[in-house]
């Protein structure tokens, strides 16, 4: 059986599963239901008390809309992180922790850091297999973006074409991302650092005339200023890579005159070259990994965190399901009187049931399907809000283990729905008749 | 249907703490009779018409209904005989508000069984118009006065075509004019189809219209008259 | 019978290689191409397993690592991808180990895969498997840790 299961496409998985989660819910209706039209009079006592049931409706779709606004918006930013670091094969830098360079070099959260040297770097951009080695040289910013050293070959990997202008040819041109402050023929003068603390005046004098712009990538980049490394190292006061006599741009640099670089971006030509150059650029006096598998550890160790959202999210789900309980006994006897007139002028016990049981689903279903739409929206706003905070475009979506949430909230609440049906045809007639 | 004759014999309804609320040692009723259930209040005229009905169920004896002993039959088997033999009206008229007139004369139709429900429409709209409020089937019920709204609870005890009518104080909230015409029209409505007719009154004026009238005290049929 | 014979096979070591073994039996080796520290996390009948070692090669040739076999099955040579649509593990053709070099076969990095194993691979029981690098077949212990684990129980431990 569990092979089977196994071996079913995962996209069947999650229909087969959201349809055995809500099943028990609509096999109980169906059951109850059958042969009755009792929709007639709940729509009646739906009107009865309009405001009452509106209540429980929003409070059932608060509760949902939390649950899977949670949810959505916690895959979301995994997606939205994971999506940002994807170009990002395989990234070598001097020993450290690759958590703090991951964040560094794709997220652009700079820190300080040991530096590549030009040996090193010459090392590995002539290593076999190596398509391209692209130095990552932040530190600068502008107006609060990132300034970043780097090539042409990592501009055009990161964003591929450009939306506007042309790369930058000379040292002192620049590539604005997507949504960076400086537009296609702005310039620009760096500070030397930043945050709040950034030199405004460190790098006076020194101009970057920006030629192009980016297409959007949905990481930090979109913000940043993207400069030949160069120009970095020039503003710094240091050699430029090259001979003396020599203005080019990009590789090859020569190890004496290159300054060094915080990190490497190493790009194969084969899809096996990443492994072997991460093997070959493990050792002693470098560090090579996949920002991947640094972020997949990091999203796996908050497994436990994401776990315990579920958690939480289902709690709730538990406890307003136990309310809506609570709550529905409560509006039994609201139209108490009315079901014993029912029961007085010859329903029978089934069809009262019936009525209770399909009053409660009405109010269960729309919450659940309002609750739906709320967390969509929620889920998008909060999304909206983090992308524009970290650059990282979030997309929150509504998936199935939403869907899974809301059956499996369906399911439970109206089989519980039978317990407050089985109570009111348990009631006094007499007593109800009277009141 | 035809009216099935009412046969009650050592009927005993007791409270929880044992207090004889009703002791009838033989009460019969022709099919297609009219009888005024007369006392003062708590005498226990209301319980007998619980009884009945099969609302309530008795302590001791049997209440014959044509042949079948309601008194012994489960609470599903004794709403189905008030489904299919009785008309019920209260004297509060119990309509579901948000319910049309034409919807609350047809309530039945909601739960009876498929072949029944389309009649039981036809013949709800048939009763109103016959009751005055023919071109007021689509009104929602509160907008309706009292004298109207009751006239609907008739029309909803007719509508099943039931051979026996019981109600429980059906003019009480009306005022005199209503409280009369609706008293001619019950009477006149129950008698045209035969019907046994069954009402529990303090009205004299509704009491004289029947063709019998008990009066009970302490729980015991303390007179029994031809009206 | 099946079953019994990879009981048999999971509980025995394997004494046929055990000259070529160093001091200790999660080495093998062959020819300079040694495989240390091979270990899987425990698997469910049924799905896939990844197994995880390290493979030197301290011939004066590079060696190219291609795969293995377990219980007459294929074992990929998976590499490790995450992105926005999450996880995954592609196939490579194979893996070229440069002559007095090493590589690590680790969690969310790279990996031979027994895809739909036939058995529950149970923690503290332990497997064997042939690693085919560098032309040979270089069978090798595997130990099964918990469910999950991201480490051979002999992390840090040098040879």
């Amino acid at each position: 059986m569990a092979e089977f299961w196994a071996s079913l496409p995962p996209a069947l998985q999650d229909v087969l599963f959201a349809l055995a989660l809500i099943a028990p819910g609509l096999l109980a209706g169906a059951l109850v239901l059958r042969g009755l039209r009792p929709l007639p009079l709940v729509g009646a006592m739906l009107r009865r008390f309009v405001w009452v049931n509106t209540l429980f409706v929003a409070l059932i779709a608060v509760s949902v809309g939390l649950g899977v606004g949670l949810l959505a918006q916690e895959r979301g930013l995994r997606q939205g992180s994971a999506r940002a670091a994807e170009k990002f094969d395989l990234i070598v830098a001097a020993p450290g922790s690759e958590v703090t360079v991951m964040l560094a070099s794709v997220y652009l959260q700079p820190s300080d850091m040991a530096l590549v040297t030009g040996a090193q770097y010459a090392e590995i951009a002539g290593a076999e297999g190596v398509a391209f080695a692209a130095p990552i040289a932040f530190g600068d910013s502008y107006q609060g973006a990132p300034v970043v050293g780097t090539t042409v070959d990592f501009v055009s990997h990161l964003a591929g074409p450009l939306a506007e202008g042309r790369v930058f040819a000379t040292a002192e041109e620049a590539v604005a991302g997507a949504y960076a402050p400086v537009d296609v023929g702005g310039s620009f003068t760096p500070a030397h650092g930043h945050g709040p603390g950034a030199e405004g005046g460190a790098h006076e004098g020194f101009a970057y005339a920006v030629t192009g712009r980016m297409a959007p990538t949905g990481s930090p980049w979109d913000r940043a200023l993207l400069v030949p490394v160069e120009g970095v190292w020039a503003v710094h006061g240091l050699a430029n890579g090259h001979a003396p006599d020599d203005s080019r741009i990009g590789p090859p640099f020569v190890p004496e005159m290159m300054p060094g670089t915080p990190a490497v971006l190493v790009h194969a030509t084969e899809l096996w070259g990443n492994y072997a150059l991460k093997s070959r650029f493990t050792r002693n006096d470098l560090m090579a990994f996949f920002p991947g598998t640094v972020l997949a550890q990091l999203h796996g160790l908050m497994r436990d965190v994401r776990s315990a959202m579920s958690l939480m999210a289902v709690l709730t789900q538990v406890l307003v399901t136990l309310s809506v309980l609570i709550g529905l006994m409560i509006m039994v006897r609201l139209i108490a009187r009315s079901l014993a007139l029912l029961r007085a002028i010859g329903a029978p016990l089934r069809f009262v049931f019936a009525v209770v049981w399909a009053y409660s689903a009405a109010l269960i279903l729309s919450g659940a399907a309002l609750g739906l739409a709320l967390g969509w929206v929620a889920a998008r706003g909060i999304s909206a809000v983090v992308t524009a905070r970290t650059d990282v475009l979030v997309t929150a979506n509504l998936g199935w283990p939403e869907a899974h949430l809301v059956a499996g909230f369906i399911s439970l609440t109206l089989f519980m729905a039978l317990l407050p049906a089985w109570l009111a045809v348990r009631r006094p007639l007499l007593t109800d008749l009277r009141t | 249907m035809t009216a099935p004759a009412l046969h009650v014999e050592n009927l005993r309804v007791t409270s929880r703490e044992g207090r004889v609320l009703l002791d009838v040692p033989l009460l019969t009723l022709d099919a297609g009779q009219s009888l005024a259930l007369r006392g003062a209040s708590g005498a226990g005229k209301s319980t007998l018409l619980h009884v009945l009905s099969g609302l309530v169920r008795p302590s001791a004896g049997r209440v014959i209904w044509g042949a079948q002993d309601i008194a012994a039959l489960t609470e599903d088997a004794r709403a189905r005989f008030r489904r299919e033999t009785l008309g019920l009206i209260f004297q509060d008229c119990h309509l579901f508000e948000e319910l049309s007139a034409l919807g609350n004369a047809g309530l039945a139709s909601a739960f009876a069984p498929k072949a029944d429900r389309a009649p039981i429409r036809s013949a709800a709209a048939q009763w109103l118009a016959a009751l005055g409020l023919g071109q007021a089937g689509s009104r929602a019920v509160d907008s309706f006065s009292g004298g109207e709204r009751q006239r609907i609870a008739v029309a909803r005890a007719l509508a099943g075509s039931p051979p026996v009518i019981l109600a429980d104080e059906p003019t009480a909230a009306l005022d005199r004019a209503n409280a009369d015409a609706l008293g001619a029209d019950l009477v006149r409505l129950a008698a045209e189809g035969g019907r046994t007719l069954i009402t529990v009154t303090h009205d004299a004026g509704l009491a004289a219209r029947m063709g019998r009238q008990i009066t009970i005290a302490d729980g015991k049929i303390v007179e029994d008259s031809d009206g | 019978m099946r079953a019994c014979l990879l009981s048999l096979l999971l509980i025995a070591a394997a004494p046929a290689f055990a000259e070529t073994h160093d001091h200790d039996d999660h080495v093998a080796e062959a020819e300079g191409l040694r495989v240390l520290h091979a270990w899987t996390p425990a698997t469910a009948k049924g799905a896939d397993a990844l197994v995880y070692m390290e493979v030197e090669n301290t011939s004066a040739a590079e060696a190219l690592l291609t795969g293995g076999e377990a219980d007459g099955q294929e074992l990929e040579l998976v590499g490790f991808s995450y992105g926005a649509a999450g996880e995954a593990w592609t196939v490579l053709p194979g893996l070229p180990i440069p002559a007095g070099a090493d590589v690590d076969l680790e969690p969310k990095v790279l990996a031979l895969r027994w895809s739909s194993v036939p058995m529950d691979l149970a923690p503290g029981a332990e497997l064997e498997i042939e690693v085919e690098v560098g032309g040979q077949h270089l069978p090798a212990h595997v130990e099964i840790g918990e469910a999950g684990a991201t480490a051979h129980s002999h992390a840090g431990h040098n040879h």
